[in-house]
C-alpha cells in the first residue's frame, strides 16, 4: 500500500505544478488529452465551450502528449483563451494515477477511456452504438445532453 | 449520503434552527436527488417546511419531491429572493452556487453542505478498506468479493436473477458477497447466494471501494453496479436510459457481461405456509381478497396520501381488506387501512396469498414480481431516471421480471389515474399506460 500512496502523491506534486504554472482557478478548465483515440480527443475540444459554460469559467489549459493536438486547435478556431501544456504520457499517467484515486478537481477531464479497470467508457463505444460525441458530451462533460452534431473534419476522421 | 455524513448535515440543521437561522425565512433546495429527500426528512422534524425544490431538468418541472413541487431555477427571478434560504448539497455544488449567484442571490442565503473528502481523508478510508479486505479475506479465503454498497432491494434481486448465469460463465465457484443493509440481506438469501456478509455500517462500503482505488491489482472486488459514483473514473452512469440502455440491459451487459439473450431466473420460493398463515390471521387479512398497498420509494417519485387514501376507501367498499406495507414512522399506513409489516424473504409467498398489490415502483415490486398476484404498478410520467422516464428504465415487464403486471404511467394524482387503477381491479386482464 506504501508504493501506492508514494505514487498518489507523485500525482499530487505534479497537480501542484499545473496549478501554480497556469495559476488555477475556479475560472479555469482543465483539458488531459491522451490521444489513444483521436476522434475523441476531438469532440472533447470541439465541445469544450459547452463544457465550460456549464462549469462558469472563463479559461482552459490542455495538456497533452501528441502535438497534433495543437494543429487541432488551431483548426477548429475556439474562441476562448487557451494555454497549452505538452507532457510526457507517462507524466500525464501519473496525475491520472492520482486523480482515479482522489477527485482533486471537478474542472479537469482526462481523456482515458480504458483505464482504470473499472472505466467503462471504452467498452460502451466498442459494444453500443454510443458514438465518441456522445461520449465526450454526456459521459465526460456530462452536460445531460448533446448539444449539437460536429461535422467531422479531416482530422478526426483519421483514427 | 453515509450515516457519519447525513449526522453531520442533521447535527449543523438542527444548531441553526435552534439559533433561528431558518427563522422567517422561505426555505428552497436545489437539487432533485437523494441527499435532496433526507434534507427534507431533517427539517420536518424540525417542524420546518421547504417552500420549493429548484432543479435545472425541464423534464422534472412539475413533479414532487417528497411531495415538494419541482421549479426552474428561473421562478427565483422575483424580487423575495434575497429573504430566501437555498440549500445545496451536491457534488456539482460549485456549479451550482455559482448559478445561483450569476441569478443575484447573495452567498449568505445560501446554504451549502456538501462535504467533500480531503486527500488524507481518503488515505485514511483506504487503509480503513484495507482492514476490513483482510478480515473478509482471512475468514474466508483469497475469494474473489462482490461488493453491493447500495441500499436498493431491486439492485440485488436483480442481481439474484442472473446470479446462477454469472458464476457459470465465470467458472467462479466460491465467493465473497457483501451487502450493507438487513433488507438486502433478505432480498439475497432468497436466492442460493452464499458467503453473504452484511457491513456493520454502510460507510464501510465506501472504506473498501476506497482501498480498491488505491490499490486496483491487489484487491479482487467487483462492485455489482453498471456504475458507482465513488468511482469517478467510470462514467457509465450518465449514459442509463440513452439508447436503449436501460435497468436490464445495462446490467446484464456490463455488471455481468451476458448475452442479450440472457433471462432473468426468479428464485424459487420457499415454503412458507404456516408463517403465513399465522400472518393473516393476525392482521384478519383474506386469502386473494386483500390488497396491499406500497405507497413508499426511496428512489423514485411519491403520490399524495390523499390519492391513496381515496383508492384504499374504494377498494374497502368493494368488498377487499386492504393493507399498506409500513414500517412505522416515516412510511405510515394510508389512512383506514391495516398497517403490516412483513419480512422480505416472505413477501412474494404473502403478496401472492394477499392476491393483490398496488404499488409506486420500488425496489420492493422487483422482489414481488414474480408472484402470481395482481399486480399495479404506478411510475410518474416525468419521473426521470437519468436519460429516461422511469417507466422505460425501470419496467417489469420490459426488464423481462414478469408480463402480467399492470404497469400505469401518470401525470397526476386525478381522476383519470383513479379510474385506471380501480379499473385495473375491475376488468382484471385490461392492461392501462
Amino acid at each position: 500500500m506504501l508504493k501506492e500512496i508514494i505514487a498518489v502523491f507523485q500525482g499530487a506534486l505534479l497537480w501542484t505544478i499545473v496549478q501554480m504554472r497556469f495559476r488555477i482557478n475556479e475560472k479555469k478548465v482543465v483539458l488531459v488529452l491522451v490521444n489513444h483515440r483521436k476522434r475523441l480527443d476531438y469532440y472533447v475540444l470541439a465541445h469544450l465551450e459547452d463544457f465550460m459554460k456549464r462549469k462558469y469559467t472563463k479559461e482552459a489549459v490542455i495538456v497533452f502528449s501528441d502535438k497534433e493536438v495543437c494543429s487541432q486547435i488551431r483548426r477548429l478556431k475556439l474562441s476562448i483563451p487557451i494555454r497549452r501544456c505538452y507532457w510526457t504520457e507517462d507524466k500525464i499517467k501519473k496525475l491520472y494515477r492520482y486523480y482515479s484515486f482522489y477527485k482533486f478537481s471537478d474542472k479537469i477531464v482526462f481523456t482515458y477511456t480504458d483505464y482504470p479497470k473499472e472505466n467503462q467508457l471504452g467498452r460502451l463505444l466498442r459494444e453500443t452504438s454510443i458514438g465518441e460525441e456522445e461520449a465526450v458530451c454526456l459521459g465526460l462533460y456530462r452536460l445531460r445532453r448533446v448539444p449539437w452534431i460536429c461535422p467531422d473534419n479531416d482530422a478526426a476522421n483519421k483514427n | 449520503m453515509f450515516d457519519y455524513k447525513l449526522e453531520r448535515v442533521e447535527k449543523i440543521l438542527e444548531r441553526l434552527h435552534r439559533k433561528g437561522f431558518f427563522n422567517h425565512r422561505k426555505i428552497f433546495l436545489f437539487g432533485v436527488s437523494e441527499n435532496t429527500r433526507q434534507i427534507i426528512r431533517i427539517l420536518r422534524t424540525c417542524s420546518l417546511e421547504p417552500s420549493g425544490v429548484l432543479d435545472n431538468d425541464k423534464i422534472k418541472h412539475g413533479t414532487y419531491c417528497s411531495g415538494i413541487l419541482v421549479e426552474p431555477v428561473e421562478h427565483l427571478a422575483d424580487g423575495k429572493k434575497q429573504e430566501n434560504l437555498y440549500i445545496v448539497c451536491s457534488p456539482y455544488w460549485k456549479e451550482m452556487t455559482a448559478q445561483l449567484r450569476a441569478l443575484g442571490i447573495h452567498k449568505k442565503n445560501i446554504l451549502m453542505l456538501y462535504q467533500e473528502e480531503t486527500l488524507l481523508e481518503c488515505i485514511r478510508h483506504a487503509k480503513r478498506g484495507r482492514k476490513i479486505y483482510q478480515d473478509l479475506t482471512s475468514g474466508y479465503g483469497n475469494l474473489p468479493v462482490f461488493l453491493c454498497p447500495y441500499t436498493g432491494t431491486g439492485d440485488v434481486y436483480l442481481i439474484g436473477t442472473f446470479w446462477k448465469q454469472y458464476l457459470e460463465k465465470m467458472q467462479i465457484k466460491d465467493y465473497i458477497f457483501i451487502v450493507i443493509s438487513k433488507a438486502c440481506e433478505k432480498t439475497a438469501r432468497l436466492f442460493p447466494i452464499k458467503n453473504i456478509v452484511r457491513l456493520d455500517k454502510k460507510v464501510e462500503s465506501s472504506y473498501l471501494i476506497r482501498y480498491a482505488m488505491l490499490c486496483p491489482e491487489k484487491v479482487r472486488l467487483k462492485i455489482l453496479n453498471d456504475s458507482w459514483g465513488q468511482v469517478h473514473t467510470n462514467p457509465l452512469e450518465w449514459f442509463r436510459g440513452y439508447k436503449g440502455l436501460e435497468f436490464m440491459q445495462i446490467f446484464r451487459k456490463f455488471v455481468f457481461d451476458l448475452p442479450d439473450t440472457a433471462r432473468p431466473e426468479h428464485p424459487v420460493f420457499q415454503n412458507a405456509d404456516k408463517e403465513l398463515e399465522e400472518f393473516f390471521q393476525k392482521y384478519h387479512l383474506q386469502e386473494k381478497n386483500t390488497v396491499i398497498l406500497s405507497p413508499y420509494s426511496n428512489t423514485l417519485a411519491d403520490l399524495p396520501d390523499k390519492f391513496w387514501g381515496k383508492v384504499a376507501e374504494a377498494l374497502k367498499d368493494r368488498g377487499f381488506v386492504v393493507c399498506t406495507n409500513s414500517c412505522g414512522d416515516t412510511e405510515p399506513a394510508v389512512m383506514g387501512t391495516i398497517p403490516v409489516f412483513f419480512s422480505l424473504d416472505i413477501a412474494p409467498q404473502l403478496i401472492e396469498k394477499a392476491g393483490y398489490f398496488i404499488g409506486i415502483r420500488s425496489g420492493f415490486c422487483d422482489i414481488i414480481s414474480g408472484s402470481a398476484a395482481k399486480k399495479v404498478i404506478l411510475y410518474h410520467a416525468r419521473e426521470r431516471f437519468f436519460n429516461g422516464s422511469t417507466f422505460e428504465y425501470f419496467s417489469l415487464k420490459g426488464m423481462g421480471l414478469c408480463n402480467d403486471a399492470v404497469e400505469i404511467v401518470f401525470e397526476n394524482a386525478d381522476k383519470e389515474l383513479y379510474e385506471k387503477v380501480m379499473g385495473a381491479f375491475v376488468s382484471g386482464d385490461v392492461q392501462l399506460l
